[in-house]
């Protein structure tokens, strides 16, 4: 069993990085970054870089060279990107066997649908 | 080599007839637990059988000192000592043991390749959603809570221990409190009940052997089980009422008849009933007796019905051959 709680950490520090990413405006670099997470976390400036390098890989993030630095900026809006993420998680057809269980998956697709066509538009879509 | 054989026809005959019995029971609104403890053992019955009635047909000696043995003496061992194509035997007892050995590899396989796939793609989805979300600062009393900004109503759980809950944001807005902690409850019972490895179990057994009737309808039918458990223990701790609202809010429907005919809302009440319906049930939840006693007595007869019914056909192959020995 390789490091759960290793990959947890990691994990977790991706998802601050982003959090400041998201929160700040326009691009940032890799020491104002570090500056934002400085209040709750001590961390070097190689994780971070390490971390971002890791985000841009993963296709979190895009940068741009600036002088000497990397100018990092999300790829899209939190939002987006959960919209993007849910609709992919949520196609189980296309991913059958990792297994997510929903919430009011039970009414059948084809019940849905003929419930929606009784009740009309207005009925509609969340 | 006749045990072997009527032990592989019983599991024929189970395996194809299980799954209308089973669905014919959970429409019944038979205690989903009760119902899930019946697949599960009518699996297991229909793999013990059979990989026991493929291996008495390659090794008959194997079958002589078996009670089921005893179901077959007399005039039909004359008949089957006395016959004459011993070349087809072999050859049948061969193919039995290429089909027992073909089986339990494909098995095997399939259950390492699809196990390790699943892990990869779990543990994916915990990055994205982790990286997405916000977790629920409140102590997790069951798996954690993450958060998801989006407008939608969606709630999904992700197994394994501890397991994860994830909810979106839309749901805070558009349930009340009882409805957002039923919600949390039915996702939670999936996680606690490991319902994601039983779907997972499922869909192996339909990947590996899709030829075998019992196995292809299992996964559509645990996965309604599950909901239908984690419903129960949602109606537990929040009631009934709470987790139809969350239903109907959920599929999109109308909680509240506003601009809709009133023919209209019934017809919604009516269609989820499906789970609705369950909930009623679960009004008065099964005791922790009743549902051991359930899952025992199905549980037991599910698991043995193969060899019964292999028992019956043997009982019934000695009578017609006795009887054929007498007249003739």
């Amino acid at each position: 069993m390789r490091g759960l709680g290793g990959i947890r950490g990691l994990g977790e520090l991706e998802a601050a990085v982003m959090d400041v990413l998201w929160q700040g405006a326009g691009e940032l670099r890799v020491r104002e970054v570090l500056a934002a997470l400085a209040p709750q976390r001590t961390l070097a400036y190689t994780t971070v870089m390490t971390v971002l390098d890791n985000l841009h890989r993963k296709g979190w993030v895009t940068r741009e060279l600036d002088g000497r630095a990397y100018l990092y900026r999300p790829v899209a809006s939190r939002e987006v990107v959960t919209a993007r993420a849910l609709r992919d998680l949520l196609d189980e057809s296309r991913d059958v066997d990792a297994v997510l269980l929903h919430f009011a998956r039970t009414v059948s697709e084809h019940e849905s649908a003929v419930l929606r066509d009784a009740l009309g538009p207005e009925a509609g879509h969340p | 080599m006749t045990v072997g054989v009527m032990l592989l026809l019983g599991t024929a005959l189970v395996a194809a007839v299980a799954p209308h019995t089973l669905r014919t029971l959970a429409r019944r609104a038979l205690d989903p637990v009760v119902v899930l403890a019946g697949w599960a053992l009518a699996a297991v019955g229909v793999l013990g059988t059979g990989a026991a009635g493929l291996l008495f047909v390659t090794v008959p000696a194997l079958a002589s000192r078996t009670p089921l043995d005893e179901l077959v003496h007399g005039p039909w061992w004359q008949a089957v000592s006395g016959a004459p194509s011993h070349v087809a035997y072999r050859v049948v007892g061969w193919a039995a043991l290429g089909a027992l050995l073909a089986g339990l590899l494909r098995l095997a396989w399939v259950t390492v390749r699809d196990g390790r796939a699943r892990r990869v793609r779990v543990r994916t989805k915990l990055d994205v959603v982790r990286l997405l979300g916000t977790p629920d600062p409140a102590p997790a009393d069951g798996a954690p809570l993450l958060w998801l900004s989006s407008p939608s109503t969606h709630a999904f759980s992700l197994g394994g221990r501890p397991g994860l809950v994830v909810l979106t944001d839309g749901l805070r807005h558009r349930l009340p409190e009882e409805g957002l902690a039923a919600v949390v409850a039915h996702e939670r019972a999936h996680v606690r009940g490991r319902h994601h490895l039983l779907v997972a179990v499922a869909q192996g057994l339909a990947r590996a052997l899709p030829f075998v009737p019992l196995f292809a309808a299992a996964p559509a039918a645990v996965r309604e089980q599950v909901e239908l458990a984690a419903d129960i223990d949602a109606v537990r701790a929040c009631g009934p009422e709470a987790v139809r609202a969350a239903l109907l809010t959920m599929t999109g429907l109308p909680v509240t008849g506003a601009g809709i005919p009133a023919d209209a809302l019934a017809m919604a009440r009516d269609a989820v009933d499906l789970r609705v319906r369950y909930l009623a049930a679960a009004a008065e939840p099964p005791t922790a007796a009743s549902r051991l006693t359930g899952c025992g007595v199905l549980g037991a007869a599910s698991a043995s019905v193969p060899v019964l019914t292999a028992s019956g056909l043997l009982i019934v192959l000695s009578a017609v051959t006795t009887a054929a020995a007498l007249l003739g």
